[in-house]
């Protein structure tokens, strides 16, 4: 006797649900949920990746923005939709393998901001910035910005 | 024409199985599929924006879930009129130093949002998105 694992149809909490082994697909706990008809599935509109050039070895002391300037197109632009993005970067020469969430900054303590912006139409680059030491050896150094976008969610 | 969908017995399973464009679903390997029976999609099951705090969102669940904030900025006109800047959704959120954080409480009854968040002065809108994923 094999429990059934996938519901269709009228009545229950949804109506089209897929469930873990042993559980109800008429009415499933949280954690029991393999697909729920009723919500919507995070579906990847595009990622890729970016490099950032290095800013160099400061030879005064001055104040870096870390930004690309080429915004990158969205492939499903429209007007009125809510995206999702997410980010994370790494620098390629000095740290490879070690990853990072954009908010942290570079090795050189006292940055700020930072992150990726998704308007209806392009995903840019935000300014992380820091005032850095001449000569510093925790100058900026090349960066790969890897970024994901999702679809819209549900109407809002 | 590529079979995509089985609903029935695939190998020695049964259950529900759909394929990316170009892969037979009878063979596709987990990374080739993009539904299949024992692995849980990410789904959402909320979202909104807040546009004044603090402010209470009711969730009502048993379990606590997992919460994606970002937020977008308001600029000042001149004639004082508000409107949405250029700079669409950020991530992370809170955004740097000059920002007034806004913080949120999650629980299994509900999200509090505290104490309004600004960009350098400018008021900002929070929107979140709440996962059928808990964090617990």
């Amino acid at each position: 006797m094999v429990n059934p694992r996938i519901r269709i149809g009228p009545g229950g909490s949804s109506p089209f649900m897929v469930v873990q082994p042993g559980a109800n697909p008429a009415n499933p706990n949280f954690d029991d949920i393999i697909f729920n008809g009723n919500h919507m599935p995070l579906r990847v509109m595009q990622k890729g990746n970016i490099s950032v050039p290095s800013k160099g070895i400061p030879q005064v002391t001055s104040q870096f923005n870390y930004s690309w300037s080429s915004p990158v197109p969205l492939v499903y632009s429209s007007p009125g939709y809510r995206r999702l993005c997410n980010c994370i970067w790494y620098e390629p020469t000095f740290s490879p393998g070690y990853w990072f969430p954009w908010f942290n900054g570079v090795n050189s303590g006292g940055s700020q901001g930072g992150g990726v912006l998704v308007n209806d139409y392009y995903l840019y680059g935000l300014n992380w910035h820091t005032t850095i030491q001449s000569g510093s050896a925790f100058y900026p150094r090349a960066i790969v910005v890897w970024y994901i976008v999702y679809y819209n969610l549900v109407g809002v | 024409m590529t079979k995509r969908v089985i609903l029935g017995k695939r190998g020695s399973e049964y259950g529900i199985w759909v394929s990316k464009p170009g892969y037979n679903v009878q063979t596709a390997t987990n990374d080739q599929l993009l539904l299949n029976i024992s692995q849980a999609v990410d789904q959402i099951i909320m979202l909104g924006t807040i546009n004044s705090f603090s402010t209470v969102v009711p969730l009502g669940l048993s379990v606590l879930p997992y919460v994606f904030i970002n937020s977008t900025v308001f600029h000042q006109s001149t004639d004082g009129s508000s409107y949405l800047s250029n700079l669409g959704y950020m991530r992370p959120f809170p955004f740097g130093d000059s920002t007034a954080n806004t913080t949120v409480i999650v629980t299994t009854a509900e999200m509090v949002f505290n104490s309004g968040g600004s960009f350098f002065g400018y008021p900002i809108s929070v929107h979140y998105v709440v996962f059928r994923r808990r964090t617990t």
